[in-house]
């Protein structure tokens, strides 16, 4: 079976016998959308949130969307799901069939003053409640590192850590 | 002075400069040796190290002339024979860390990421305030993603040194990030 990492930003969408993964996740989070009757899955490793950018980088963003609009910015979560979304439609998927599942947002560091993870974990149900998408699985937070495995075949989402 | 001579001039004073305060902290004889300073991606930092792979990590916020973080990767082998040598252990001693353990090693991590801070600053004429170390003990993808969500919006360019750790007939290779907002990591580009 062929295996994808997916790493900081991206996202990667298939069908049939696969694994995807994403090593080292901390404070990104990790989100897998999953159709069980197509066997198509999707798994976004982001990194945080769209509305935490400034007025002045969500110009620039915008401009860049513009000029380049099949390159969306999946770092940032919100982005991610609306792009996992269309990808997986239109590989075949049938909405009222996806489960999602989120991974990571953890604080590693207790110095930092805002929970990036935490943050994106909330706004990440919230946004998949309005899409009509059912979280049937969640590791996240803490301040413990993961890697994650997705099986496509079987839908499993494997979760490690070292400690 | 040229740009590769002053890189050169860095590396060679961040070099004694942390040798001489790891000395004071161990009284053992350890030197640190900085191999090399460049400019890379973020992704570049995982092509050095597993994102699988477990480090201990030190973490210095920066302020001042510049904002920015600095961190202090090494590989858990290498945080293991660190605290042999603080704590006057025969090597090989240490197989996991504990809490005395860690607060040895953010000291350290504090003195080298100082050190560094400190030629960086005198040298390019920038100031910078560094805050207080934190530690964490995880995989390398983990440890350092933290950090560079929080400036991944303005800057995707981090400063990377690799540095080796010799003692006791020993070298292991360690790493530090330097992550700063983009028209600071432009000044320390152009100051380089």
């Amino acid at each position: 079976m062929k295996s994808i990492e997916v790493n900081m930003g991206d996202i990667a969408v298939v069908q049939g016998e696969y694994y995807l993964t994403a090593s080292g996740i901390g404070s990104c989070l990790v989100i897998t959308l999953y159709d069980t009757k197509q066997r198509i899955g999707a798994l976004a490793h982001t990194m945080l949130w769209a509305h935490r950018l400034s007025a002045e980088a969500r110009e620039v963003k915008e401009e860049r969307r513009k000029v380049n609009p099949e390159s969306p910015d999946t770092k940032y979560a919100d982005i991610a799901i609306e792009e996992m979304l269309k990808r997986v439609l239109a590989l075949g998927a049938k909405r009222e069939g996806l489960v999602a599942k989120l991974i990571g947002g953890a604080n590693m560091f207790s110095a930092f003053v805002s929970d990036i993870g935490k943050e994106s974990v909330e706004s990440s149900r919230i946004k998949l409640k309005k899409e009509g998408i059912a979280i049937v699985g969640e590791c996240v937070g803490g301040s413990q590192g993961r890697s994650v495995e997705f099986s496509v075949t079987t839908g499993i989402v494997t979760v490690k850590t070292k400690f | 002075m040229p740009k590769e001579h002053l890189l050169t001039k860095i590396t060679k004073e961040a070099t004694v400069k942390a040798s001489e305060a790891l000395l004071k902290l161990t009284h053992q004889q350890a030197r640190i040796e900085f191999t090399k300073i460049e400019v890379g991606k973020v992704k570049d930092v995982f092509l050095k190290l597993d994102p699988e792979s477990v480090v201990a990590g030190v973490y210095l916020p920066i302020s001042g002339d510049t904002k920015g973080a600095s961190v202090l990767i090494f590989p858990e082998k290498v945080s293991f024979l660190l605290c042999d040598m603080l704590m006057n252990r025969k090597l090989g001693t240490t197989l996991k860390l504990e809490e005395h353990d860690k607060s040895a090693l953010n000291e350290v991590g504090n003195i080298i990421l100082g050190s560094i801070l400190t030629v960086l600053s005198n040298n390019l004429n920038l100031k910078m305030i560094e805050h207080m170390p934190n530690f964490c003990q995880d995989m390398l993808g983990a440890v350092i993603d933290q950090v560079i969500v929080q400036f991944i919006q303005k800057t995707e360019e981090v400063l990377i040194a690799e540095l080796v750790f010799h003692f006791s007939g020993t070298e292991v290779k360690g790493y530090v990030l330097l992550i700063f907002e983009t028209e600071e990591i432009k000044k320390l580009i152009e100051g380089l």
